[in-house]
């Protein structure tokens, strides 16, 4: 379970100090977890973390505005936000991959024991909890049905991780740098780097508010109101294990009334990919193996430079030779293209400007709802050749 | 501009209030597993009514070895009793052997000065009427543990990886109540909530 909680806090990383992982990378720069961890293959890990990757991406991309208004002149600034997430119960629970031949009377009886229920000979999939969600359904198996020894068997009994009954998290704090342009546009930027043992994780974060109602001379000066576009890019990056890019683009408007009070509103389309690779120790390597099946090459035929490796691999293959799922009885590595739930989100909020301070709240309606709340500070100013203290 | 006050305010109070509720990654990164065991349950060379003993040992399987010192909470949820093989001094066919009850017990074990000590015997379950060609080989009999039970492993796991399965057979129903059976070869599969902390 150590091993769980390592992978499950390097996929939290982008959320938590960096600095805290304990990881162990090999020569590749790929994060290695031993060869006995055989709790997830790939499909279901992607799964079980596709609602926190939600929650990165979505923190990621929050907070890239306020209020639409931006002035025609040069500054620096600093805006520190915090958000919070609302996990909504459909991220609760994904459909987990069962090993083929589940639902094969001919090779075994299976059954899972849900809310009181039992349910015979399943196939394909089975609901369980992702990270947020609650108790998972282990799958009783009885193989083989007829004839054979159950201890020669790869078909057996297979529990699932339970989540952990989130239904609210928070992330890290955000603390951007905030430059305006005398074009009326914005440019903020993140960074958040530190060491994890020999490499290093990145999260880079470029974004851009452009302020275009007064090209088409949408508004009068007195109604102030204003209309921006936004954009934003951000990777996040740990040596070879994660490769995470993130991008969004929106148009925002506010209105203001007076005495530093504004409203503001805003629709974004986003998105966040990229890859996430774990090896195992020992694992799997293409040499090792006759072409287009799963058997081991004898000895003598595997490139001689490999065959230290070779033995290694086979005797770590027998950490998980029961294992119904193929990549793990292989030792093939954890690797997932990073999906998240969302796509699109609409938000809105107040802002309450005061000397050079702006603070700003906003709730947000996405695939996980979400709230978010900052202080931003303008630190200079200059305007029309002229530099203005704030 | 009171209506917008009023917006801000509620917005201010509900954001404080979603952030202290609000879970950190340290919650995220808890793991609780469902741990999986198996064993085989003999009843060899006896008459029935009497009972099987098997003394399950949690080292024979990884994920317990692997964090055993950080566990901080486990519990028997259910399990599944099936029989792989059984045969009768008298050769009864399978299909006209039914126990009028098969009862479930645990046996939490101590450890004092390097000596096992069994403890007291706590039910986990029974089927009755229980016949063996609908228990042969099979994954739907599954029995679920109450907390009470269930939870009596989270503290004894922490001292001792042993604890005592017993399978205690009624005598058969029908004629031959009190047959002589060669073996009885059961099978159990038995899931484990484990939460552990660091």
């Amino acid at each position: 379970m150590k091993i769980i909680k390592t992978v499950l806090f390097l996929t939290a990383l982008t959320l938590v100090l960096p600095s805290l992982m304990k990881a162990e990378f090999n020569e590749k720069g790929i994060f290695e977890i031993s060869s006995d961890f055989s709790a997830f293959n790939s499909e279901n890990f992607k799964g079980y973390t596709k609602p926190l990757f939600t929650t990165i991406g979505q923190g990621a991309q929050s907070n890239l505005f306020s209020v639409a208004n931006y002035n025609d002149s040069y500054s620096i600034g600093l805006d520190i936000s915090l958000s919070s997430t609302i996990i909504p119960g459909s991220q609760g629970t994904y459909n987990a991959m069962l090993p083929a031949a589940f639902g094969d009377t001919s090779i075994m009886d299976n059954a899972i024991y849900k809310n009181g229920q039992v349910i015979r000979n399943i196939s394909g999939t089975v609901e369980q909890p992702t990270i947020y969600g609650g108790s998972s359904n282990a799958i009783y198996v009885v193989s083989p049905v007829a004839g054979g020894d159950p201890a020669d068997s790869i078909y057996k009994t297979i529990g699932y991780n339970e989540g952990n009954n989130i239904s609210t998290m928070a992330s890290l704090p955000a603390i951007q740098l905030v430059f305006g342009l005398p074009t009326q546009t914005e440019l903020r930027f993140r960074y958040l780097g530190a060491p994890i043992d020999e490499e290093m994780y990145n999260h880079i974060a470029v974004s851009a508010n452009q302020q275009v109602d007064q090209w088409f001379d949408l508004f009068e000066k007195d109604d102030n109101m204003a209309l921006a576009i936004h954009g934003s890019y951000q990777f996040m990056t740990l040596a070879e294990t994660i490769d995470m890019n993130s991008w969004a683009a929106g148009v925002h408007f506010s209105k203001g009334f007076g005495d530093g009070l504004s409203v503001y509103t805003g629709i974004q389309l986003e998105d966040l990919g990229g890859t996430f690779n774990v090896a195992r120790q020992n694992g799997y390597q293409e040499e090792f193996y006759i072409s287009g099946t799963d058997e081991l090459k004898p000895f003598n035929n595997v490139p001689t430079e490999l065959q230290a490796q070779y033995v290694a691999h086979v005797a770590a293959r027998r950490d998980t030779e029961n294992s119904p799922f193929e990549e793990v009885r292989l030792l093939k590595p954890i690797s997932f293209d990073i999906e998240t739930f969302t796509n699109w989100r609409f938000t809105v909020g107040g802002a309450y400007e005061y000397g050079i301070m702006e603070f700003h709240l906003d709730i947000g309606y996405a695939s996980q709802m979400f709230l978010n709340g900052g202080l931003r500070l303008r630190f200079k100013d200059w305007a029309n050749n002229s530099e203005i203290e704030n | 501009m009171k209506n917008i006050k009023y917006i801000l305010l509620a917005l201010i109070s509900t954001f404080a209030i979603f952030s202290i509720q609000s879970c950190d990654v340290t919650d995220v990164t808890d793991v609780t597993l469902q741990l999986t065991i198996d064993f085989d349950p003999k009843f060899e060379d006896r008459s029935v009514p009497d009972s099987s003993i098997e003394v399950v040992n949690l080292e024979d399987y990884p994920e317990y070895n692997d964090n055993k010192d950080d566990i901080e909470d486990a519990e028997i949820l259910h399990f599944n009793y099936s029989i792989n093989d059984i045969k009768t001094s008298d050769n009864l066919p399978i299909d006209s052997i039914e126990f009028e009850k098969v009862t479930f017990y645990l046996i939490p074990t101590v450890t004092d000065g390097g000596n096992r000590i069994p403890g007291q015997r706590y039910k986990l379950g029974e089927f009755e009427n229980l016949k063996v060609s609908d228990y042969y080989k099979t994954a739907k009999h599954i029995i679920e543990v109450g907390d009470d039970v269930g939870k009596l492993i989270s503290e004894q796991i922490k001292e001792t990886p042993y604890f005592v399965f017993v399978t205690e057979y009624s005598a058969l129903k029908g004629e031959n109540r009190d047959n002589y059976f060669d073996y009885i070869d059961a099978h159990v599969d038995m899931v484990i909530r484990v939460k552990t902390s660091e």
